[in-house]
């Protein structure tokens, strides 16, 4: 059943992958991985890799095979293509989450963990079009798995659980650096086990010879983990030692992107937030299901720990347990206690997303079965069935805008937006653009054969080429003066507000909100067409003179 | 109730559990394992042979244990078990007061248990046999295949329907090479199209044969810079005249059922280059990019006139 699921899910990436728009951080990805390309090619010549953007400062792995991918799917063009590469990997994200949830409590939970996560809108959504996150977030799954795995073969985990888990934490790193908390949680893992193995044998020699197996273990997975990294990772390559710690101190540090953004009913920058940034979002962007089991989960597993850690016969359960609670809670509350600036909601926590999704999956399983009788088994189920249809429900009608979910708690997408950040990747300018289109070819028929339109947005030019027509051109390109006839707005940096007397043509709706608004400029002076005049209002009219009393008794 | 060959499973096992958990652990010595190993061994020999013909002696492996299990782990690894079982069961014999050395490594231990392990599973009926090389070989060429078949449609291997005429010439005259092209919508910018053909100064002509099954008011719309023509049948349909910017131009035409020849004029003098060519052939519909099931590649010679006949 699992199978006939991910073939479903492989079915719709294949068919829909077209459907998503191009993100911000898409055209410098593909750059990247071209020049990480050309560093191969070039036998180490081209250092364009080197120095490019602040790109250089992540690991190249998905970029370089975004880059292949890409040379194999020509003549397909970048931007689908890598669309579609990331459809894949997301799916295989997909299988990952299936085999954690199943390694931690058996297949049924697997099932389980594979359709919640599946159904997440959040995640599917950013499968095609987040090509730094949605990997690192595919790369954190297997690693967990493979972690989850080598717990239950501990002490002495086979040499293919090892070099798979190696791989994946390297594939994790080669995406970024924050990987290296994967290698974290190996060590306390492993130390965790030492200690307990010590403990029980109360012998010296036998707690060495723990200490030396895990050392052994630890760092032959770090040393192949190292190794996987550095192949997509050229300025890396240099200094393999130090620039990846380098990478890490800059990127806990990050503050290349400061702007500011809606949060509750404020306005504020992304450098100046409280703890309860990440406990909102994540609050807001997680089903109602997920998010109910993972509280209960939470709740069960600390108590499972204190309880029944430390026994023998449990100490691998255990550790699996803990993993799994410090993959979902510890880079969050990391973030937090070192007050790193945030944004785009939880996108940079999506890797989070798997082993939540995995603990609620487990969680809710292990309370169905303990239900004693049959009915309420079936009823519990046929519940959880329900609400997997209405999330199924809720993805469809988002389609392709899954980034934007927000769950009922705050009243759906329609209760969050001016509150929240939704479509922060500009994932529904394709759809303003096409429903421009339509306008024009609906009411303009007789002149849009033969004109050019130009449009200012939030948005790229180039990318916007691949869902509309060539006489659809960004202002830039627009010969002399650079004004605008169109205005496509999201609402990120309040773009939608952006020349704010124009007649509204069209908009992009989903479940009550608007998200992106379609605005007609050419009636406005030119002067109100530039990105200058973008916020001008134009002068009211003026108003017809007044008649004074004397004025009308002359006249009267 | 538990069967008899259950029951010796359920031994097999345990016994099985108990040499890997010393097997594993760093601080035992390997050779404590062979107590445990022999045990399990004895109980699978239980276990699988009929009506309890047990060997009284287990040392030959490949004599007793049944064809399906052999067959399951490969040849290889029964011989493998069978040449370490008796070093583990001399091991087993020796008083515990006689030092003697024991024979196997700790490597050849994890093996043996490992090996043990996976042929009691195979006796439950637990596991499945391990794959041939072969047969994963297979099962990972066919997931390319798919994938490849995905990310690389048919399409791009076979012939492209229009077929593009370049000229090293701005006037559709001199040097040319012939390319395939999927659909006419390039944006070369300020490089050349293809080798060969210079960045400025040079023209394309594209042939297709459209496939209409009914008459159809169909328009055309040609984006260009610098400017181009589309013919059908010979008629002029679109005139997109201009020098240095991009511009737009439509036209219609009222075509009857079979197939047309459209014709594609693009010429390109200096600066950016870019052309798209793209029809509706449903009034409701903004022009879009020709559907590739609608068009074949001519056939007939560059030269010819009208190549789809």
């Amino acid at each position: 059943m699992a199978w006939a699921w991910l073939a479903a899910a492989l079915v719709t990436v294949l068919l829909t992958f077209r459907q998503y728009g191009v993100t911000w951080d898409e055209a410098w990805h593909l750059a990247y991985g071209s020049r990480i390309s050309q560093w191969y090619s070039s036998g180490f010549t081209d250092t364009g890799a080197l120095t490019y953007r602040i790109n250089y400062l992540y690991g190249g792995g998905y970029d370089l095979l975004g880059a292949i991918f890409r040379g194999i799917a020509r003549p397909m063009e970048g931007f689908p293509a890598i669309h579609l590469l990331g459809g894949l990997v997301g799916v295989l994200g997909l299988v990952g989450t299936w085999k954690l949830g199943r390694a931690l409590a058996g297949p049924r939970a697997g099932l389980l963990a594979l359709v919640m996560l599946t159904l997440h809108p959040v995640w599917w959504g950013h499968m095609f079009n987040n090509p730094k996150d949605s990997p690192f977030a595919v790369a954190y799954a297997w690693s967990l798995y493979y972690m989850v795995v080598a717990i239950g073969e501990l002490p002495r985990p086979s040499r293919g659980t090892l070099a798979k888990l190696a791989v994946a934490i390297g594939l994790a790193l080669s995406v970024r650096i924050a990987g290296l908390i994967l290698l974290c949680f190996l060590a306390l893992v492993l130390g965790l086990f030492v200690a307990h193995a010590g403990w029980l044998r109360r012998s010296w020699a036998a707690l060495a010879a723990h200490v030396r197996r895990a050392l052994a273990i630890g760092t032959s997975v770090t040393a192949g983990a190292w190794a996987v990294m550095l192949i997509g990772w050229p300025w890396a390559q240099l200094d393999p030692l130090t620039r990846p710690f380098i990478a890490l101190r800059r990127m806990s540090s990050f503050d290349a992107h400061q702007r500011k953004m809606p949060f509750g009913d404020a306005y504020v920058w992304n450098y100046d937030i409280g703890w309860e940034y990440l406990p909102h979002y994540f609050g807001f962007q997680t089903p109602e299901l997920v998010l109910v089991m993972l509280t209960i989960g939470t709740l069960w597993g600390v108590a499972a720990l204190l309880r029944r850690g430390g026994r023998p016969e449990h100490v691998r359960p255990a550790l699996a347990l803990l993993l799994l609670g410090m993959a979902i809670f510890v880079p969050p509350i990391y973030a937090v206690y070192k007050g790193s600036p945030l944004y785009d909601g939880y996108r940079h926590f999506l890797f989070v997303v798997p082993p939540m999704v995995a603990l609620a999956a487990v969680t809710t399983e292990a309370l169905i079965v303990r239900l004693r009788r049959r009915w309420a088994r079936a009823a519990a189920w046929a519940l959880t069935g329900a609400l997997l249809v209405d999330l199924l429900v809720q993805s469809v009608r988002l389609h392709p805008h899954q980034v934007v979910y927000f769950n009922r708690l705050v009243g759906g997408v329609a209760g969050a937006i001016g509150r929240y950040d939704t479509d922060y990747y500009g994932n529904t300018n394709p759809e303003a653009m096409l429903g421009l289109q339509r306008w024009l070819w609906d009411n303009e028929r007789a002149t849009y054969l033969d004109s050019v339109y130009y449009f200012t947005g939030c948005l790229s030019g180039k990318a916007m080429h691949l869902h509309v027509p060539g006489n659809f051109r960004s202002f830039k390109s627009r010969p002399g003066e650079q004004y605008s006839d169109f205005s496509v707005g999201y609402l990120r940096d309040h773009c939608d507000t952006r020349f704010p007397d124009a007649p509204q043509i069209f908009a992009v709706e989903r479940d009550g909100g608007v998200l992106n608004v379609v605005k007609d400029l050419r009636g406005r002076p030119v002067s109100h067409r530039t990105e200058k005049g973008a916020r001008r209002r134009l002068p009211a009219p003026k108003a017809a003179p007044r008649v004074s009393e004397k004025d009308q008794e002359v006249s009267g | 109730m538990m069967t008899e060959t259950e029951r010796a499973l359920s031994v097999a096992e345990a016994a099985h559990r108990a040499a890997r958990a010393v097997t594993v652990d760093p601080s035992c010595e390997p050779r404590s394992a062979a107590h445990h190993l022999v045990g399990a061994w004895e109980a699978l020999a239980r276990a699988v042979c009929p009506d309890g013909h047990v060997p009284e002696d287990i040392e030959d492996v490949g004599g007793w244990l049944p064809a399906r299990l052999q067959a399951a782990v490969g040849p290889r690894a029964v011989a493998e078990l069978g040449r370490a079982l008796p070093a583990l069961q001399a091991e087993r014999r020796r008083p515990a007061w006689q030092p003697e050395s024991f024979l196997l490594g700790r490597g050849e231990v994890e093996a043996h248990t490992w090996r043990l392990g996976q042929l009691i599973a195979l006796a439950r009926g637990e596991a499945t046999p391990r794959p041939k090389w072969h047969r994963r070989a297979a099962i990972a060429a066919a997931a390319a295949v798919v994938v490849l078949l995905a990310v690389r449609p048919w399409w791009t291997l076979t012939l492209q329907p229009w077929r593009g005429t370049y000229y090293a010439r701005s006037d559709h005259s001199g040097k040319w090479q012939i390319r395939y092209d999927r659909q006419i919508d390039f944006d070369w910018g300020r490089d050349a199209p293809m080798e060969d053909v210079p960045a400025d100064q040079f023209s394309v002509r594209w042939d297709s044969c459209l496939h209409l099954d009914a008459p159809t008011k169909a328009i055309f719309q040609s984006i260009s810079d610098d400017g181009s023509r589309v013919y059908v049948d010979g008629d002029l349909i679109v005139l997109n005249r201009t020098r240095g910017k991009t511009q737009s131009r439509g036209g219609e035409a009222q075509l009857e059922a079979g197939v047309h020849h459209v014709r594609v004029d693009y010429s390109e003098f200096s600066g950016d280059a870019h052309v798209q060519v793209l029809a509706s052939f449903d009034a409701d519909a903004p022009p879009a990019p020709i559907p590739v099931s609608m068009l074949h590649a001519p056939r007939g010679p560059a030269s010819e006139e009208d190549p789809c006949e």
